[in-house]
């Protein structure tokens, strides 16, 4: 521990990836309550693995086709965008096909930029990045973005808790008493997207997948309302990242397995304890 | 409050595909009935409810409600869901439930007003559930969490509470003390029920419909004193008719007004 403390002294790069791991914290924490008590980690994840896509064929443009405007980044929005819309439309049109859209979106997405990921010389190593992320290569312009995504979250939160608090509730009550349901969960995807496509240029796609689920259900069962669940879980997941960091740094392992392995053992432990709980 | 009915539903048919659900309903609800509709599980009673909230569109015939279509009247009804709809592991308060019924009166941006939480909190006052308002929603017992939804139906001060299964899986006691607040708010409000214990409600309710694809309303008449005797009741006891068979035809009796 005190060897991670005199390496986070000299290393600009570990003090980054703390950095990094404490805010991607705060936005997986408040949009991860919403994605858990909601009960929408499978569209998390199918977002997520979009998000591999668009980055695939923006990849593939920019380097075979010479569009140089195009970054992974803008490719990485577009999908989370487009798929966000694709299941708020589908959801919308009721029926019992939302789930095999989101299935569907999530094996696309990943195929598509395994492709041209494969196509597109000299990127075939990239793809585990994009998987498992890389947290101590993050510089001071990724963390500037973190910084602006934890902003933009908590200003439409402020604005529309209380909306998101009832359409995640009773969506059909909410729809009665005037508020227009499908809106405000499309805004809710919309928020995930942008969450995930941020936190996958740090963490990777795996790694956002278990910041917004594991630790937001680990402190769902100590949580009597959604935005203590929120603070609570972000406090979690910091904990959680700075552990993982040092964890890795001490055993010289991939920083984003080994926090994801920490998160499940943590929601495992809390389940645990929550089932002894309740026997006494 | 207007004249006329509060809720008239005239010739209503609705299917699920090819599958007819409610054929030819027609009834009123006036101003401060207390009326409760009765029906076998899959007859139509559900159904009947989405078509007033205007969740539901009518393959022919109209509703009204409150003097326009539901889906203009909605801010004037105060609907209580069946409880079980709901995520008992969701984090949620009391007071975060009830204040639910406030939206729609307040902007859609920024939190809710001082306003909003006094409604709420006499709402609870109004069903006996205000010592209640700041535990945690999930831990109540099933007649609180009834009263706590009934609350979050009234604070949005509706001219008509529409109530699905209020009293569905609880005990009889508990019942009791339902039954009698519903009658206490009925002196100012008009409550349309889902029941499918027609024994309870008929103390308190002066209407009974029985939907079963086609609506029938049955007569709720006082037993005469005698006759109450004979069943050791209490003196409020009352009779519902329940004279129609139910494939589907009307009986020849016709409606029973008084």
């Amino acid at each position: 521990m005190i060897e991670f403390l005199e390496a986070l002294g000299r290393h600009a790069f570990l003090r980054h990836a703390l950095l990094a791991g404490a805010l991607a914290s705060v936005a997986s924490g408040v949009v991860g309550t919403y994605v858990v008590t909601r009960r929408i980690t499978g569209i998390a994840g199918s977002l997520a693995h979009a998000v591999l896509g668009g980055m695939g064929l923006a990849i593939w443009l920019r380097t075979v086709h010479g569009w140089a405007w195009l970054t992974p980044l803008h490719g990485a929005v577009f999908a989370a965008v487009l798929g966000a819309v694709i299941i708020g439309a589908a959801r919308a049109r009721g029926g019992d096909r939302e789930d095999t859209v989101i299935s569907a979106l999530w094996a696309v997405g990943m195929a598509v930029g395994v492709l041209f990921l494969f196509l597109t010389p000299g990127y075939k190593a990239d793809l585990m990045t994009y998987l498992f992320g890389n947290i101590v290569m993050v510089d001071p312009e990724t963390l500037r973005l973190l910084l602006v995504l934890d902003g933009v979250i908590l200003l439409v939160v402020a604005l529309f808790y209380d909306p998101l608090l009832a359409v995640c509730y009773d969506e059909e009550f909410a729809r009665l008493r005037g508020v227009r349901t499908d809106a405000v969960f499309t805004l809710l995807l919309l928020l995930v997207a942008l969450t995930i496509v941020t936190l996958i240029y740090v963490v990777g796609v795996v790694l956002v997948i278990a910041l917004i689920s594991l630790p937001v259900s680990a402190v769902g069962r100590f949580s009597r309302r959604l935005w203590q669940m929120m603070l609570l879980s972000a406090a979690l997941s910091s904990v959680l990242t700075t552990a993982g960091l040092a964890l890795a740094y001490a055993a010289d392992l991939p920083a984003g397995a080994v926090t994801i392995l920490l998160a499940a053992l943590v929601y495992v432990l809390a389940g645990v304890a929550a089932a002894l709980k309740r026997r006494a | 409050m207007s004249a006329g009915p509060v809720i008239r539903v005239r010739d209503l048919d609705y299917a699920y595909g090819r599958q007819p659900a409610l054929q030819g309903v027609s009834f009123d609800v006036h101003a401060l009935d207390f009326v409760s509709v009765i029906g076998p599980n899959g007859g139509g009673k559900s159904t009947l409810l989405k078509l007033l909230l205007g969740l539901l569109s009518p393959r022919r015939g109209t509703v009204e409600v409150c003097g326009g279509p539901p889906s203009k009247s909605r801010l004037k009804l105060g609907y209580m869901p069946q409880r079980v709809e709901l995520d008992p592991r969701f984090p949620v308060t009391v007071m975060d439930v009830t204040i639910m019924g406030r939206l729609g009166l307040r902007p859609t941006l920024g939190p809710y007003r001082r306003r909003d939480r006094e409604a709420a909190l006499a709402a609870l006052e109004a069903t006996d559930a205000a010592d209640l308002r700041d535990r945690p929603f999930s831990e109540l017992s099933g007649g609180q969490r009834q009263k706590v939804l009934i609350a979050r139906a009234l604070c949005g001060d509706p001219e008509v509470l529409l109530l699905d299964e209020p009293t569905a899986s609880l005990d009889p006691t508990v019942q009791d003390d339902l039954y009698a607040l519903l009658n206490r708010l009925n002196a100012t409000r008009t409550i349309l029920m889902v029941s499918h214990d027609v024994s309870m409600v008929s103390r308190f309710v002066n209407r009974v419909l029985c939907v079963n694809r086609t609506c029938v309303e049955h007569c709720v008449t006082e037993i005469p004193r005698e006759l109450s005797l004979l069943f050791d009741a209490r003196e409020d006891l009352r009779l519902v008719r329940h004279d129609h068979d139910h494939s589907g035809h009307p009986p020849a009796g016709g409606a029973c007004r008084d």
